[in-house]
């Protein structure tokens, strides 16, 4: 297949950026949006030009490493896929196909397609985890946790922190992955002990990064590679109530 | 900063008062609605009277300060938070594809609550201000039979309530989200009494202008 | 040089705990003032970060990645083993010991197999007290399953994705330990030397991969959990980033390199479909369990397999297996697939796959049943070939998956050099030559949790440590070496991408030195290797500049490395006059075509040593003895 591609190029954080055309020709219908991109630059690094950079890994859908934007559509146009998932067959020949990054204040473009998501990182260590030392566990069947409760938090656990959820919000916001966490862990036994100070640092924490609030457009659910479902987000607005008025 | 105020400043807690100035309004536009459908009573009927005793009653007023409060309560902090979003997305991706009617289903909150804004001005100017500051008692029924009677103020009317609609569509269950209580097993029964909420209030509203016009009260 | 595993002698049950015992102890005051750094954050580096910055150590963490959680350990699927006996189906720590030494095929330590048996409850009951998000049983308790063939019930299990909690869970805790200033995490850097200062482990070299900097980092131990060397086939389901130069650089430094001709090759992998293909893409084992696997009995029968009559099907390991069938290990059924594949039964566009029919399960099992089981996986290959395995068999082909070999390392996991610790994949120590299923998350933890913490603070407790300035000629030699290594690169200024010569060495590997290795097939990959070598440094392009994030000096410096490494694989087959495990010569072969050890001559470990460039490594041998566990021939019949 053949496609005429739009892409972002833009040197370093302080660039300003444009939007440079290639071509891609001769494109397998079975290759990945990424393996695409791999045969542009193998063409761009042949003749001296620098390859687009974007970021990307374990190509099969959970590193989370993946992400840009593809007419428009954050890990394309379609829905519940990374960008490593999407196969070109879902494009018709000829295509004209604009590949821009995720643009979220809190996520800074660092060059080309690749963008920093160390907000992420700063929002778990703001209260993420069950603080347990290593050799302090109990024996584990211990806790026991219902099935169904374990199901849901698995549900919400099962997030790869892409970034999706907030390049696709209107408002830039890092709610479903801030809930996706606070909820899983809300949830299981070994969370509650801290559950009031958790969702209380770790919303402060994405407020601070400069995410956007929630406006309860849902645009993250659908486009969740994971499916992790809103649900959780009114769980941790649960608990951010609980943990201010509660006791 | 206070702990208390911490918490409401954040994004959650904002949310979460807008949640809340929400149910409030909503409560008072249930209410607004019920003394309205007195009309239907005619000239003769229970509306007058009530507009006379809100506007007599000296307990109504510290009630009416709240209202006051809350509506711009909700108002300032819709458009804060519609800033600070705004904020978050510095640049709009180039092409819109589904981003579009996602920012739209996202942005109609603001946009309709700043067309309600615009109308509640009018609408308090042309009744409250002109019962309360009359000098004397007015009648209210009259003064809404007259206004009901020209065709571009009812025109005006029927927009704001559809408008009004498409507001609490969005409202009413984001409320429920924003307090943490739209949960898989409440989600239909919350979707389905949203119904009455978005639905039916506007609707019955939007009923005495028409009614009104084309003759159906007396 | 003599190696010296420093294993225990004693009661083997006992001997960790006696070591333990022995290990010398850092004072609490006196821990802040030692750093140790870590390289790479999957499983083993992560929990081993949160484990010793708990102690109270100063910690210094570099990853090439954006963040700690994206390490490839996170793609693990199946599940993690523990010897817990909560089935009360018999298991213990004895069998799961027993298990992995004979899985290995008898190329493991005892007393680090016993060791890794003894902590496997204990990282199941850590990552529970983390929320890990385990499968459960309806009352609430945890619930396992049997994996990749073994006759016990001792996998626990997070859906297919056991890997990415597993590593989420030593994430929080690393992320926990950022917070209270314990560690300092340094994403975006990659490792690119190690500073060794009178014979010991003092620091690392690392380059900014946003700003092309390169910066030197001075500690008193230095941890390496760079993960495995699969890519050195370049096509595997490693993740595209995952490479071996950690390795190489450390063994150019002086640490050996065990056993690197052990490779695993998982067998149910989807098949290539074209030379834009960057990485294989698993499908869990559990599909074996109801799959039969079949190739035509024509050579290049073209119809469809819906119209193939079942006379003219060969369920070839049903027939070569009547007791396993379908479920004979991974190195065995990955091995006949590639045979009847190149008999030319392979089936596809490519001629390189075989089926894996679900059609009698789904008879009997119904779609539902199936796709409750299964769902996941059905969808996710219909996504990637656009075929509905629900309609028509699978397609199937084996794939590089797992690497036993590694950097050599004692029973301590420290390095042949003093100060230098390598854990989880990246070394060589527990699995022999072949790995069970749902033991490497296993090994990276125990690694990480159980073992370092205990065996680094030995190392610092008992080591005088002179003071080293960051302008010591050391430092500032390392830090050259590496600039002048990246400007190397840049100036070849040919015309071909890394990446054609990374596809090249694959092809040679997978071709060769891949899962069936002949004498003459090795020679010729040896010299082919060299071919590559000397082509790389005549015809490579790096476009570009490498003062800022370019991806292409990464991956120019990644791949220099593989070709050194290929040849290093190569010749370590090729020194094995025996097969085991993961690696197959076709020379030693019983009748029935499985492997054939010999345990005369081979039972040790193969440590290389680096004696230069251009010079053939040196051969240095970790003798293996067997007090536990007598060496039995697997019969899989």
């Amino acid at each position: 297949m053949d496609f005429k591609l739009r892409v972002w190029r833009q040197k370093n954080r302080g660039d300003k950026g444009r939007f440079e055309t290639y071509e891609a020709k001769g494109i397998s219908s079975e290759a990945s949006v990424l393996e695409m991109l791999d045969v542009v630059n193998r063409g761009l690094v042949a003749v001296g030009k620098d390859a687009i950079a974007f970021d990307h890994d374990c190509r099969e859908g959970i590193c989370g490493s993946c992400g840009i934007v593809i007419n428009g559509g954050v890990h394309g146009p379609f829905e519940h896929n990374t960008t490593c998932e999407l196969r070109m067959r879902r494009f018709s020949d000829g295509d004209t196909i604009t590949i821009e990054p995720f643009r979220v204040r809190a996520f800074p473009i660092i060059k080309d397609l690749v963008v920093d998501r160390t907000a992420f990182d700063r929002i778990m260590q703001a209260g993420g985890y069950v603080t347990v030392k290593t050799g302090q566990a109990p024996e584990a069947n211990n806790i026991a946790v219902p099935k169904k409760i374990a199901d849901e938090a698995m549900d919400a656990a099962q997030c790869v922190g892409c970034g999706a959820c907030a390049a696709t919000c209107p408002n830039g916001s890092a709610m479903l992955f801030v809930a996706a966490k606070v909820s899983q862990l809300a949830l299981l036994p070994q969370g509650k002990a801290e559950r009031k100070e958790r969702v209380l640092s770790m919303v402060a924490q994405m407020d601070k990064e400069g995410f956007g609030a929630c406006s309860n457009s849902y645009a993250c659910e659908a486009k969740c590679p994971k499916s992790v479902s809103v649900s959780h987000i009114a769980r941790m607005n649960r608990e951010f109530l609980r943990a201010g008025f509660g006791s | 900063m206070s702990g208390a105020l911490r918490f409401l400043s954040s994004s959650i807690g904002k949310k979460l008062l807008m949640a809340l100035t929400g149910c409030f309004l909503i409560s008072f536009l249930t209410f607004h609605l019920t003394m309205n459908l007195f009309l239907f009573a005619g000239s003769n009927g229970a509306f007058s009277s009530y507009a006379e005793f809100l506007g007599t009653y000296p307990v109504v007023r510290p009630i009416e300060w709240i209202l006051f409060g809350g509506f711009i309560l909700h108002f300032l902090l819709g458009g804060f938070v519609w800033f600070m979003n705004r904020m978050a997305r510095p640049k709009a991706y180039a092409v819109k594809g589904t981003s579009k009617t996602i920012k739209l289903a996202s942005r109609l909150p603001i946009y309709t609550g700043s067309a309600i804004l615009a109308f509640l001005v009018w609408h308090i100017i042309q009744f409250f201000i002109a019962s309360r500051f009359a000098g004397e008692t007015v009648d209210m029924f009259p003064l809404v039979v007259a206004a009901f009677s020209q065709p571009l103020i009812i025109v005006l009317y029927e927009v704001l309530f559809i408008i009004l609609g498409f507001h609490l569509k969005h409202g009413f269950q984001a409320l429920f989200q924003s307090l943490g209580l739209r949960t898989p097993k409440y989600r239909g029964f919350i979707d389905a009494v949203g119904v009455l909420v978005w639905l039916v209030i506007p609707a019955g509203f939007a009923s005495i202008p028409l009614v009104m016009y084309f003759g159906g009260i007396k | 040089m003599k190696l010296d595993p420093r294993t225990p002698s004693g009661p083997i049950e006992k001997r960790w705990s006696t070591r333990k015992f022995d290990m010398k102890l850092v004072n609490p005051a006196n821990r802040r003032k030692y750093t140790v750094i870590i390289v790479g954050t999957g499983l083993a580096g992560s929990s081993a970060a949160a484990s010793l910055a708990e102690l109270g150590y100063n910690v210094e963490c570099f990853t090439f990645h954006e963040s700690a959680r994206r390490a490839h350990s996170i793609a693990a699927q199946g599940g993690i083993n523990a010897a817990k006996n909560y089935v009360n189906d018999g298991d213990s720590v004895w069998r799961l010991f027993h298990d992995t030494i004979k899985g290995g095929d008898y190329r493991a330590r005892e007393s680090n197999v016993y060791r890794l048996a003894e902590v496997s409850g204990n990282i199941i009951d850590q990552c529970v007290a983390q929320g890990v998000p385990f499968a459960r049983e309806y009352g609430g308790s945890l619930d396992t399953r049997s994996f990749g063939g073994a006759q016990l019930s001792r996998t626990f299990y997070a859906r297919g994705q056991t890997g990415q909690q597993l590593l989420l869970g030593a994430y929080s805790a690393l992320m926990r330990n950022v917070k209270n200033g314990s560690v300092k995490v340094h994403g975006r850097k990659e490792m690119l030397d190690i500073i060794v200062i009178d014979g010991r482990a003092r620091g690392i070299v690392v380059r900014d991969l946003v700003t092309g900097e390169v910066t030197t980092h001075l500690a008193n131990a230095v941890i390496m959990a760079t993960g495995g060397y699969g890519n050195v086939f370049y096509l595997s389901t490693n993740a595209v980033a995952s490479n071996v130069s950690g390795l190489m650089k450390a063994w150019r430094k002086g640490a050996y390199l065990a056993n690197p001709c052990y490779t695993q090759i998982h067998p149910t992998c989807i098949p290539v479909s074209g030379d834009y293909q960057s990485k294989l893409t698993l499908m869990s084992e559990s599909l074996r369990n109801d799959g039969r696997v079949w190739v035509p009995k024509k050579k290049g029968d073209g119809r469809s397999p819906e119209l193939i009559p079942e006379s003219e099907r060969d369920y070839y390991l049903e027939r070569m297996y009547p007791s396993f069938g379908n479920l004979v290990p991974r190195d065995v059924a990955s091995r006949r697939a590639k045979e009847m594949c190149d008999l030319g039964l392979g089936v596809g566009k490519t001629g390189l796959s075989v089926y894996l029919d679900f059609g009698d399960s789904i008879k009997r099992l119904g779609q539902p049943v199936m796709a409750e089981k299964y769902g996941n996986l059905m969808d996710m290959y219909h996504e990637i070939t656009n075929e509905d395995p629900y309609k028509q068999p699978m397609r199937i082909y084996p794939a590089v998956h797992y690497t036993m070999g590694g950097l050599w390392v004692d029973y301590h996991l420290q390095s042949s050099i003093p100060g230098l610790f390598v854990a989880g994949e990246a070394n060589f120590s527990d699995h022999g030559a072949n790995r069970l299923g749902a033991s490497a998350l296993m090994q990276g933890l125990a690694d990480g949790y159980f073992v370092l913490p205990y065996t680094v603070g030995d190392y610092l407790a008992d080591t005088k440590f002179e003071a080293v300035k960051a302008d010591a000629p050391e430092v500032a030699a390392g830090a050259k070496e590496v600039r002048v290594g990246i400007d190397r690169l840049m100036n070849v200024n040919g015309k071909v991408p890394a990446d054609d010569f990374h596809r090249r060495l694959g092809h040679v590997m997978w071709e060769k030195v891949g899962m069936a290795r002949e004498k003459a097939g090795l020679e010729t990959a040896i010299s082919e290797i060299q071919t590559i070598r000397k082509d790389f440094w005549k015809d490579l392009k790096v476009s570009g500049s490498d003062k800022d994030l370019n991806q292409e000096v990464e991956k120019a410096g990644r791949v220099a490395d593989f070709i050194d490494f290929g040849e290093l694989l190569a010749r370590d087959a090729l020194h094995r006059e025996e097969s085991c495990g993961g690696h197959f010569r076709v020379e030693h072969q019983t009748e029935e075509g499985e492997t054939r050890r010999d345990d005369q001559n081979y039972a040790y470990a193969a440590a290389w040593q680096y004696a230069g460039e251009g010079a053939a490594p040196l051969l240095n041998k970790d003798e293996l003895s067997f007090e536990y566990d007598i060496p039995s021939n697997r019969n899989y019949k």
